[in-house]
This record gives C-alpha cells, sequence and structure tokens, in this order.
C-alpha cells in the first residue's frame, strides 16, 4: 500500500509547525511514506528545505501551500508544472504585498485568477452549508483539479463529520483525498507544539487552554495505518498518490535564469554581441585585426554562444556606454569579465592582444557560477 | 542562637541540624563551640522574637477572633465558631501549616477543649496536626510527659526526681502534699489543662480595623436583648464603615463575660457589605453558640476584614429589571453550612474531563471559559472512573461488550475514539498518557462514556484497561 501525506506543515509555518523538514523526511523515510507535501502557511518558505531533504532521504517531496484566505476558507494548493509554479508564487507575492509584515491577504478571486494548473484541495471544518457553498466554488473553478481533504481529529462525531463529508463531496463530483493535516514528525513533538502555541498567542502553559491544537495525533503515521484509520474510505487514500502522480513540478527544473538583454531589436543577444565585437574590432585595430586575435575572437564567441552568456556581456556593454557617457572612470575588474570580445565590442580601452585569453578558464560550464557584474576596481586594473 | 542566662552565655534556640551534632538547648554556649567546630552562633534576640510572635498573632485573627501570643514560641486560638469558615478543623489545620510553610515557619498544630492540652499535644504529639475530638482531652492528656504541663524547667526536674513521669502520675498523687512542696502552680495548670479551670485568652487586636463596642452596667443574658444591642452594634459599625467607604467581609462579635472569658461568634459575606439588615441576620443566627455565663459585661463588634465598598447607583429605568442578588441567601446557607459547601461549578479549558469543571466560590464572577460546543458530554461523570470488562478489538474499535457493576451491557452502536492527551506540563506521567473515549449505547439504549487508558498500541501511553467514566442522560 503506498500513502502521501499531503498535509504536512514545516517549522516554517512559524510557531504553528514543531519538526524540520530533515525531521519529516528522515522520518517519513522509515515508516515507508512514499512521499511528502509541505504546506506551508501562505508560504513557499520551506520547500527549498524539503527539496534537499528529499534528495538526502530519496523520497518524493510535492511542493504545495496552505492557502488561508481572508474569508477563512483554507485549501491547499500543489503546482503540476513549472507555469503553475510560477503563478502561485505570484499569488503569493500579491498577498504579501497586500498584507505587509508576516501576512498574506488573499481573497478567493485572487486564487481563481491564479489557479491555473494548480491542483486544490479544500480543507472543509464541519460538513455545513458554509463548506458546502466552499466545495461548490472550488468545484466550479478549478473542476477535475479540486478535491476535499478527508482528516480524522479524534474527537467527537468523528467517524460521522468524515461521512457527511464524504456525502457532500460527491454530491458535487469532488473527489476526496485522506491527509493527516501533519504538525509533527513524531508524536513526542506534541509537547514542543504547544509550546510554540503558547508563544505564538502570547501566553502560558497553564493559561493557553483550549487555544492549544485540539485535533489530536498530528504526526507522520504509516501507509497502513492510515489505511487502518479510514476504511470507509480506501480511495480517498489511494487518491494521494494519484495527486503525488499529477504534480510532477520538481524544484530541479528550476535554474537561474538571467534576465533578457536587448539592445538591437531584431537580433538574437549573441548575433548582437557578435555584431558589436565586430564592429569594434575596426575602430580597435585600424591598420587590420592580426590573425592571432581574430582566433581568438572566434574561439571565445564560440564559447560565449555555447553557454548562452551573450546577455551578461551585453549588459556590461550598456553599462560601460552609460558610465562613459556620464563621464564616470570605469574599468573591467577581474578576469571575467575582460575578455578579447569585450575590449573589442569597445567596453575597454586596452589593446586586446596585450592580455592574455583566459576566458576559457574563466567560464566554468557550471551555469549556476556566472560571471561577476562588472564594477570599477583600481586595483585590479592596475595590476594588468 | 545563644542568650544570656545568669552570668553566663546559654544555647536558647538550636535548628535540626544543630541538634543532630549534639546541641542542646541550655547548654552553655562555650561547651557548644567546643563540641562542634564551625558552629554558627547568633546573638538572641528576645524582644524580637516575641514582637514577631505578635505580629503573627495578629495574622492568626484569619482563622479567628479570639487569638494571641503565647510567648516564648506558640500561638494560642480560640477557634470555637469559627473553623467552619474554613472547612472545618482538619481543613483550617492544613491551611495554617500550608501558609506557615510558605512564609518559611515550621509549626506543630493541635486543637483540643483545653488551651493547656493544646499546648502540650503541640509539643509532644507525634503528629504535626492534633486534633482531639471534644471530651476526650483527659484520656489523651493522661500520656503526655510533664515537661509539657507549661511549668518552669527546675520544678520539672525535682518532680521527675520524685518519680513522676506522666500526667497521670500527678493526677493520681493527692494535691496537698504537691502544693505545700511545689505551690499552687502545679495543680492549677493540672486543672486549666483538664478544662476544670478557666483559662481566658486575652485577644490581639489587628491595628485599624473598624470597631464599636458597648459596655454594660448590668451584665445581660438573655438572647433577646444580645439580639437588641446587636442590632445598635450593627448600626454603628455600618456606619463606620460607610464613613470609610468600606464594607465588611468578616466581622467578629466578641463578648466579654464578667468572668474573663470571651466569647466570639465570627460570620463572613461572600461580597464587601454594609447592610444592616443583612449583618444583623447572619449574626443573630450565631447568637445561639454563645453561653452567657453569669452575663456579659461587654459586646465589641469588629469588621477584622473589609474591602472597598463604594456606594452604586441602582438601575433608575422602570423597564430595566434589576439582577437579583443572591449574595445575602449565599451568605446565610454559607454561615449555616459553611463556606466550603456552597460553591459554583464552572467550566475549565481542558481536554481531561475530570478536570474540565472547578468548584469556585459562590459569589464568583463568571469565567470566560467555555465548553466547545457540539462535544457531547455526559450528564453524570464518575469519580473515579470505574474499571469495566470488556470485549473490543484493538485498536481502534470500541468495545462489542462490557460488563459494570456486575451488569453485562452488549454495544449496539458505538462513537469513536476521542483521543485525549495527558496534561504534560502537569505531571511527568502525563507526557505520553493518552486515553480514547467512546461514546457506547447498549440494547437498552442506555448511552455511556467509557474509555481506554491508552491508545491500544503503545505500552507507553496506558494500561490498555478499559474503564467506565461516564452516564449520559
Amino acid at each position: 500500500m503506498s500513502y502521501f501525506e499531503l498535509q504536512c506543515t514545516s517549522h516554517f509555518s512559524f510557531l504553528r509547525g514543531a519538526s524540520s523538514c530533515e525531521e519529516l523526511f528522515a522520518h517519513a523515510a522509515t515508516i515507508g511514506i512514499g512521499g511528502l507535501a509541505i504546506v506551508d502557511r501562505n508560504s513557499l518558505a520551506g520547500i527549498v528545505r524539503a527539496h534537499e531533504a528529499a534528495k538526502v532521504t530519496g523520497i518524493r517531496m510535492i511542493v504545495g501551500c496552505r492557502l488561508d484566505l481572508v474569508d477563512g476558507m483554507s485549501m491547499l494548493v500543489y503546482p503540476t508544472d513549472r507555469a503553475a509554479y510560477a503563478r502561485l508564487c505570484r499569488l503569493l507575492s500579491v498577498g504579501k504585498k497586500r498584507g505587509g509584515k508576516a501576512k498574506c491577504v488573499l481573497e478567493w478571486l485572487d486564487v481563481l485568477e491564479y489557479g491555473e494548473g494548480l491542483i486544490a484541495v479544500l480543507v472543509p471544518d464541519e460538513a455545513d452549508e458554509i463548506c458546502a457553498l466552499r466545495l461548490k466554488r472550488l468545484a466550479d473553478g478549478f473542476g477535475d483539479r479540486a478535491y476535499m481533504a478527508l482528516t480524522l481529529r479524534r474527537r467527537p462525531n468523528d467517524q460521522l463529520r468524515i461521512h457527511d463529508l464524504s456525502n457532500m463531496a460527491a454530491r458535487f463530483r469532488v473527489s476526496t483525498v485522506a491527509t493527516n493535516d501533519v504538525l509533527f514528525h513524531e508524536p513526542h513533538r506534541r509537547i514542543l507544539q504547544d509550546v510554540v502555541t503558547c508563544i505564538r498567542n502570547g501566553t502560558t502553559i497553564d493559561h493557553v487552554g483550549f487555544r492549544r491544537e485540539r485535533h489530536a495525533d498530528r504526526y507522520l503515521k504509516p501507509p497502513e495505518e492510515m489505511g487502518r484509520l479510514f476504511p470507509r474510505n480506501p480511495e480517498a487514500v489511494a487518491r494521494t498518490t494519484e495527486i503525488a502522480a499529477r504534480c510532477t513540478f520538481s524544484l530541479d527544473e528550476l535554474a537561474y535564469q538571467y534576465p533578457e538583454e536587448r539592445t538591437m531589436p531584431g537580433l538574437t543577444p549573441q548575433q548582437a554581441l557578435e555584431k558589436l565585437t565586430w564592429g569594434g574590432v575596426k575602430d580597435r585595430y585600424p591598420e587590420g585585426l592580426p590573425d592571432e586575435v581574430k582566433e581568438k575572437l572566434d574561439h571565445e564567441l564560440a564559447l560565449i554562444e555555447r553557454l548562452g552568456y551573450a546577455p551578461y556581456f551585453l549588459t556590461v556593454n550598456s553599462i560601460v556606454r552609460f558610465a562613459r557617457s556620464r563621464e564616470i572612470l570605469c574599468q573591467g575588474r577581474g578576469s571575467a569579465a575582460t575578455p578579447p570580445s569585450v575590449t573589442s565590442s569597445g567596453s575597454r580601452r586596452s589593446t586586446p592582444s596585450a592580455t592574455t585569453s583566459c576566458s576559457s578558464a574563466s567560464s566554468p560550464r557550471n551555469a549556476a557560477s556566472r560571471p561577476t557584474s562588472t564594477s570599477t576596481s583600481s586595483t585590479n586594473a592596475a595590476k594588468r | 542562637m545563644v542568650g544570656p542566662e545568669g552570668n553566663r552565655n546559654v544555647v536558647t534556640a538550636a535548628d535540626l541540624s544543630a541538634r543532630s551534632l549534639g546541641i542542646r538547648i541550655g547548654m552553655p554556649a562555650t561547651q557548644a563551640q567546643a563540641l562542634v567546630a564551625e558552629l554558627v552562633v547568633q546573638e538572641a534576640d528576645p524582644d524580637g522574637d516575641s514582637a514577631s510572635l505578635d505580629r503573627l498573632a495578629v495574622w492568626a485573627l484569619r482563622y479567628s477572633p479570639v487569638a494571641a501570643a503565647d510567648p516564648p514560641d506558640g500561638l494560642v486560638l480560640d477557634t470555637t465558631g469559627a473553623d467552619h469558615l474554613h472547612g472545618g478543623e482538619e481543613a483550617m489545620l492544613a491551611d495554617i501549616s500550608g501558609r506557615l510553610a510558605a512564609a518559611g515557619v515550621r509549626a506543630r498544630l493541635a486543637i483540643s477543649d483545653t488551651w493547656g492540652a493544646s499546648y502540650a499535644l503541640a509539643r509532644v504529639s507525634a503528629d504535626e496536626r492534633a486534633i482531639v475530638p471534644a471530651g476526650r482531652t483527659a484520656e489523651v492528656l493522661a500520656g503526655v510527659p510533664i515537661s509539657a504541663l507549661r511549668l518552669d524547667p527546675n520544678t520539672i526536674a525535682d518532680l521527675r526526681k520524685l518519680g513522676f513521669d506522666q500526667i497521670r502520675d500527678l493526677e493520681a498523687t493527692s494535691r496537698a502534699p504537691l502544693t505545700l512542696r511545689f505551690g499552687p502552680l502545679v495543680c492549677r495548670r493540672l486543672d486549666q489543662a483538664f478544662g476544670r479551670a478557666a483559662e481566658p485568652i486575652e485577644p490581639v487586636r489587628p491595628p485599624d480595623v473598624v470597631e464599636v463596642r458597648r459596655v454594660f452596667a448590668e451584665p445581660i443574658a438573655a438572647p433577646e436583648t444580645i439580639h437588641r444591642y446587636l442590632g445598635k452594634l450593627v448600626g454603628q459599625l455600618c456606619a463606620a464603615l460607610e464613613e470609610r467607604g468600606l464594607g465588611a467581609r468578616r466581622m467578629d462579635l466578641l463578648f466579654g463575660r464578667v468572668d474573663d472569658e470571651v466569647q466570639a461568634v465570627r460570620v463572613g459575606t461572600s461580597t464587601a457589605t454594609r447592610d444592616v439588615k443583612r449583618l444583623t441576620r447572619l449574626l443573630g443566627d450565631k447568637i445561639e453558640t454563645v453561653e452567657p455565663g453569669f452575663g456579659i459585661e461587654t459586646m465589641r463588634l469588629a469588621a477584622t476584614l473589609a474591602e472597598p465598598l463604594h456606594p452604586k447607583q441602582t438601575i433608575s429605568s422602570l423597564t430595566e429589571e434589576p439582577d437579583a442578588d443572591v449574595a445575602g441567601l449565599i451568605d446565610v446557607l454559607a454561615n449555616r453550612v459553611g463556606e466550603d459547601r456552597v460553591y459554583r461549578y464552572a467550566a475549565v479549558a481542558s481536554d481531561v474531563p475530570e478536570r474540565a469543571v472547578a468548584r469556585v466560590a459562590a459569589a464568583a464572577l463568571a469565567s470566560d471559559d467555555e465548553w466547545p460546543a457540539g462535544w457531547p458530554r455526559p450528564a453524570r461523570l464518575l469519580q473515579p472512573p470505574e474499571a469495566i470488562e470488556t470485549l473490543a478489538l484493538l485498536p481502534d474499535h470500541p468495545p462489542v461488550s462490557f460488563t459494570w457493576r456486575g451488569i453485562r451491557r452488549r454495544v449496539k452502536r458505538a462513537d469513536g475514539p476521542e483521543r485525549v492527551f495527558g496534561e504534560w506540563w502537569k505531571a511527568d506521567p502525563e507526557l505520553v498518557a493518552v486515553r480514547d473515549y467512546f461514546r457506547v449505547e447498549d440494547d437498552a439504549g442506555e448511552r455511556f462514556w467509557i474509555f481506554r487508558a491508552g491508545d491500544g498500541e503503545n505500552a507507553a501511553t496506558g494500561s490498555q484497561r478499559w474503564y467506565l467514566h461516564g452516564i449520559f442522560a
């Protein structure tokens, strides 16, 4: 039996979650859970750590977020692809900009606007009219991407509540999915959870009373136990796997993206760079281009093309051009920004043949380490 | 503690650790210092001691209107008719010793019919809190050593030499030779201890107490007369209280008898008040407990505990009904049956059923805590839960049947489990304790609230035994 826990709150939900992503994933690995979705409150803060923990433990990590809307509706959203992830980030940015520090103000209409490609799971309270209204809204807005969470609370009338909720879900043709609303990875963390709840409410454990988390058993449970706890809803437990399969997005898809640099309309950055370079050559070597330099330039331009660095050099070019227009002294810094192509394209005034070509060495093919941006540094310039 | 005795310094007091090293009271200071090299010696301060004992006596007035210092190291209280305000004699002693302990004073307490007997028992009884039931003083006293008779040490030493060891030995001897040899004090102490001779307590009066008094030219004794003067005294007291903007929470009525004996009546109120009629009634109810003896010479009425009470505007609207004031009823009941027996129940924010209610004072304000609506709770909670025999599948299922008080019941319907965790901040065993509560209905339609100690899986969470905790109405 396989089970994915789709509602884990890490301690990135400040003063709510009591376990770190590392602890959650390590524990999930020992009890045989297929994967975890970290859903912090109106935040994606935990997913980087979760991603790393997932890599270490070899357990699937599903990117998710719990949205608490201003009208009291709570839902879990999971981006299915990279575009949906971008929309989710945009949605959170909108909410946080509205709410100010540590707040996030989101309305249902915002969710609808950015909801494309997101799987949405309603977190219901009781099976009442409000819940029906929200469920209908969700079903209309998300279609087959709408689900409803069934969570045991270990409180009176629990089974009846689950029964009513699943009936209501069937009425609106929404699938149910079992979650455990995890706040900590193992039972003993309840104590720490109570303590952080006290801190959040600014009170002591003796006076916190019913403001404590009242729905019990908020730790990770093995798949067999989840199956045992939902004897009447095996399909809801199985559906966790289905949702996990639908969420194909992984943080691995995200890589550093250099902003676009379009100096010359109609040309790609690489074409623009080449045009600038060969243009600069004419000014730099009025008496004709030495073969040695030409060879170097060809080599470098090919390398830049292969690595896709052209926009970066165009940025340098535009900065230098701006600086010159204002008569600001500017010199390249370090080895990264001074290949002959730079000087040739007019970014520098020194003679390229006097410099050693080092762009091959300074541009390792690791995309993560981009050449550093230019700035004036007289020490480096003096060294040359 | 070292103080002068004659022309040399002797040990006047020693703590437990000093005594375990062989230091005895009365031992010359030099000898004690020779015995224990690192002895911490401090100068005794008898005046300071007696002053602080007097302060303690004033404090003890909270328990009884007749309290006095009993130098050098005791307090004496006449608690007749006062213990009911503190929940009975036992509860009162526990309260006294608890409060003293909190202030760093270790106290030995005894209650008996006479001052002398209480004095002796407090000093020799094995029990730190001894209570002698009324009328049994004589048999308890018989076995007490004579050193507890409030005689000076020389007399006791001489009596010991003559072979008197316990009080029963002295009782059995003819009195004339004793009086001849040791003076009248020995027999008087005996009589006082057994209650044959009167021994009035001269109570301390606390400073700043609103008090009114009346001295009678001719001693009074008839209850009607007492009642009449009581009404006048209460009127005066309330006027005095009003002048200061106070209301009485506790009042002491002291009767000075012709024979110097003091009789006291104490009443408490749940809210500060200066309602003449109400207070007169409260005190009047108690007058029958007063023994006028040969007549009462003085009556003193004091508000020993007063709180600010400012005049309140009454509701002047024609439509609004004022809230019924039950404070008067509460006071009458509390002073008749005891304050601890008049109470209200209030909700407490706790998931553990036993802790979800608490007794609060009858006049306490309503608390904000409320139980969550929609969670059925039984009308009757058994205290403690009763063990039942069950047949149940672990870990999630309710029992199929259970036997409670010898009757086997088949479970028709059940709801649960409701998981209740121990409150880990209260006690160590509750760190992991879990109870799974089920609401079950039997064949006859009766509903019960049963629980399993433990979560059915992990042995650390409880014994996995089943209990019946409540019955639904």
